[in-house]
Parts: structure tokens; C-alpha cells; sequence
């Protein structure tokens, strides 16, 4: 059963707060998402890529996940298994839409839809958000691409290739593209 | 009116948290219904013919919840029934065989009453399938789940769970299968047990499925075939179970790996 508060997180705040907002670095210019998940065929993943922090030792992977039959629904996740073995930030191009279960929050702001970013607040709760980019409809089509979208969170997650850039991304790299777009889940299901 | 305030508020807020996303031919609705997972639960409009179809977009059976969807558990499975039954939900499935709930209606007028059955399913079913059935698939569960994700991760694109070893026969699904680069593959399975009993049955059920295993016609593709140990079990630790345990290790081609020697997987 899933834990509505990851207590790992809570009970080291701070250092979850360096994690999260200290400078980190990749090394492989380009993410190949290249295999399938292993227990969930719905999606294709990364090997692992390793994230380097400036100040801290622990392990990070990040983690890339697109939907095989459409390449606008992926999720970027960091993963620290010394601090928790849920991923302590991610994004989600697509999919379900999240609750921020505090009854600070008024019910109407309590719903974020899909893409948004999660992160975990001072209490060990996951929260969803949108950015201001998120926000602008017209950036936000825009960041519906993958290669856009990573960026972005590497800005908000404060990562960087080597010292200043960005890396890429690439789905099957050399194979024949399959329709890539498939939208509605509705499409081709029987209703008898 | 008294709390004419709290009353207009609730219905706004309420109001508030319907919204939606134009996906090709369906209409995604996002409903006020909320799962224990904490998603808002969504439904699926479509039209086929004069028909019109509110389905869950197969996000129940394929877990886009964050919860388990497992009908194996027989209290889970007649839950599903039971809501099935009395929301009169179909079923059907796409062509990845997930399983997709739906209801239709030829009538525009009765589309918002389906709408409130489905939302009202989906969000039951998603909830109830978070809720700890049986003590001992509590302790099987947690392992299996632990293994998995650390087996998945160890051997990206090469682990797979829940398949059968023999196709044809279908005797033989172990709790994980990998494949090794020499095209033979590493049959896995996960030993757990809350209490003495349940520890020994575990030992039990992986012996007969690495007897069968060798049986098959396939045993030639076997590069190996691993005892995956939960040792900080309840079950664990006793002399019964060790013997128990030697007694499956001697036996040719099995490998024991402890939790607590996970590591060991990477030289495999």
C-alpha cells in the first residue's frame, strides 16, 4: 500500500532539500530510452543514468519513461535509494490528476492536473505543481516534446550537462517509428 | 438559512473541480471523485454509432492509479463483482489485452447519470485495491514488490514478472524471469514467509516450480535458476527452515541469493 507520507523524507528535510535544490550533474549527452519497463509493458525506460551532486555522495539515478504508442506521455524521475526508494521529484507529461491532500489548501486548488511536477513538502507529503511555464498554454504545447521538456526539468530539478548545457533525448534510437501520437485511450477498444 | 456561506462554497468548490482534456475522439473528464491514492479520477467520453461509451480509459488494470489491480486476491475479486454488478459496468479490453470498464447509453440525457457510476466505480475499485486482504500476502507482497523493482532496475529491458517460463505447457511461472546475454535466462524466485508455516510453504512452492521447470522442454534454456531469500522475514532464522532451505540448494543448478546479499545478482 502506498504511504501517504514518506517519513524518510520528512525526518531528513533538510538534506532532502540539498538534494533537491543543490547543483547536479549528468555526463551522457544524450538519454537513450531504449528498454521496456520491466513490469509494465506500457512503457519504455532508460538504463540508468547517473546524477552527480556538487556538495553530496549518495547515489542519484534519473530515470526517463515514455509510453510506447505515445511519445508526448513521459515522466522524468530522480531517485536517491539511501534517502527513500520512492524518487524524490518527477515530472509528469500526462496522466492522472494528483490531490494535494492538506486541508490548508482550499478543495478548488487541491486538483493539478496533468503535466506537473512532484515534489515532497516539510511534512513528508507528495505535492503536485505547475510551473509558470506550465501554466502558459503556449509553452506548455510546446514542452508536450520530450527533447523541450527535459530541459526544463533539469532547470527546475538543477541539473546540468557537464557545467552549463542540457542533455538530449532519444527514443529507439535507429528503429522504425510506429504511430507515436496515440492520444485517446479510447481508440480501437470494442465497446460490444 | 443557516451556513448559507459553507453551503455556497461547498457547491462552488465542488463545481470547481470538474475539468477536462480533448484527447482525439474521446473527451477526458476529470471528476470531484478522489481515489486513497489521491488522484482525482477521470472517465473517458466517446461515441461509437448512435451509442455513446463513459469508460475508465483502462487506467484501473494498468495501475496509471498508483494502485495494484489484483484479482488473485478472491476478497478483492468479489468487490470488483460487486460493483460491477450493482454500477452494471461492461468490460472489455484493448489490444494490449488491458482490461477497460465502460458504460454505454443510446440516450444523450443519461450520459451524466453514467458518469456519476463510473466515477463512483473507479473510485472504489482503485481504493479498495490498496487495502491489505490477507496477513500473509501482506508479507508476500512487500517482498515480491521489493524484488522486483530491484531486479528491474539491476536488468533493465531484460527482466520480466508474471510470465510463464512454457508457453505450451504453462506449468512453470516463476516470480521472475531474466534473460542473459548467451540467450539463456535466469528463472527467479521470491522465498518469504510472515511466520514458520507460511516461510516453509514458500520454500515448498519454489521447489516444485524448479522441479517442473527442469521437467520441461525448455530446460535446456535454463542458465540457472535462483532462490531469491527474504532473510529479514519473521519466517527466517529457524533450524527448520534452514534445513529446509539446504535441501532446495543441494539440488543441481539452484543458487541461493539472500536480501541481505542482494548484490550478488550483479556477477551472476
Amino acid at each position: 500500500m502506498p504511504k501517504i507520507i514518506i517519513t524518510e523524507i520528512r525526518d531528513k528535510y533538510a538534506d532532502y532539500t540539498t538534494l533537491l535544490t543543490g547543483r547536479k550533474s549528468v555526463f551522457e549527452q544524450v538519454i537513450n530510452i531504449t528498454e521496456k519497463k520491466g513490469n509494465n509493458k506500457n512503457f519504455l525506460t532508460n538504463r540508468d543514468v547517473n546524477v552527480k551532486h556538487s556538495s553530496l555522495t549518495d547515489a542519484i539515478t534519473l530515470i526517463a519513461e515514455v509510453r510506447v504508442d505515445n511519445y508526448k506521455y513521459f515522466n522524468f524521475k530522480l531517485r536517491c535509494r539511501s534517502l527513500s526508494e520512492v524518487p524524490f521529484f518527477r515530472f509528469d507529461s500526462d496522466g492522472e490528476t494528483h490531490r494535494n491532500y492538506d486541508d490548508s489548501i482550499p478543495l478548488s486548488e487541491q486538483q493539478i492536473t496533468t503535466p506537473h511536477f512532484h515534489r515532497f513538502n516539510e511534512n513528508g507529503l507528495l505535492i503536485a505543481y505547475k510551473t509558470d511555464k506550465l501554466l502558459n498554454e503556449q509553452e506548455r504545447i510546446a514542452l508536450e516534446d520530450i527533447s523541450l521538456c527535459v530541459i526544463h526539468f533539469c532547470h527546475e530539478s538543477n541539473i546540468r550537462l557537464n557545467d552549463d548545457d542540457f542533455p538530449g533525448i532519444s527514443i529507439m534510437p535507429g528503429t522504425f517509428q510506429f504511430e507515436t501520437e496515440n492520444n485517446d485511450p479510447n481508440k480501437g477498444v470494442n465497446f460490444a | 438559512m443557516i451556513f448559507d456561506k459553507i453551503y455556497i462554497d461547498v457547491v462552488s468548490s465542488f463545481g470547481g473541480l470538474w475539468s477536462f482534456k480533448e484527447r482525439e475522439n474521446s473527451l477526458e473528464i476529470i471528476t470531484p471523485f478522489a481515489t486513497t491514492s489521491h488522484k482525482f479520477v477521470s472517465v473517458f467520453v466517446t461515441q461509437r454509432g448512435d451509442d455513446f461509451i463513459v469508460s475508465d480509459g483502462g487506467w484501473v488494470a494498468d495501475g496509471s492509479y498508483g494502485s495494484p489491480f489484483d484479482r488473485n486476491i478472491d476478497c478483492y475479486a468479489k468487490i470488483i463483482l460487486h460493483y460491477l454488478d450493482n454500477f452494471q459496468v461492461r468490460e472489455t479490453s484493448n489490444l494490449t489485452r488491458v482490461s477497460f470498464f465502460y458504460k454505454k447509453t443510446d440516450k444523450q440525457i443519461a450520459v451524466p447519470s453514467l458518469i456519476l457510476d463510473m466515477a463512483n466505480f473507479i473510485s472504489s475499485i482503485v481504493s479498495l485495491s490498496e487495502v491489505e486482504y490477507e496477513v500473509e500476502r501482506k508479507t508476500y507482497d512487500l517482498f515480491s514488490r521489493t524484488a522486483n523493482v530491484f531486479l528491474s532496475d539491476l536488468f533493465v529491458g531484460k527482466f520480466e514478472t508474471n510470465v510463464y517460463f512454457d508457453l505450451t505447457t504453462r506449468h512453470v511461472k516463476p516470480n521472475a524471469i531474466i534473460k542473459k546475454d548467451n540467450g539463456k535466462v535466469l528463472l527467479v524466485n521470491y522465498i518469504t514467509g510472515s511466520n514458520l508455516a507460511n516461510f516453509k510453504s514458500s520454500i515448498g512452492k519454489t521447489t516444485v516450480i524448479f522441479e517442473l521447470a527442469e521437467k520441461s522442454i525448455l530446460k535446456d534454456k535454463i542458465d540457472n535458476k535462483v532462490t531469491f531469500v527474504d532473510d529479514f522475514s519473521t519466517g527466517f532464522g529457524s533450524s527448520e527452515v534452514g534445513a529446509w532451505l539446504d535441501n532446495l540448494s543441494d539440488k543441481p543448478r539452484i543458487k541461493r541469493i539472500d536480501w541481505s546479499k542482494k548484490e550478488e545478482f550483479s556477477n551472476i
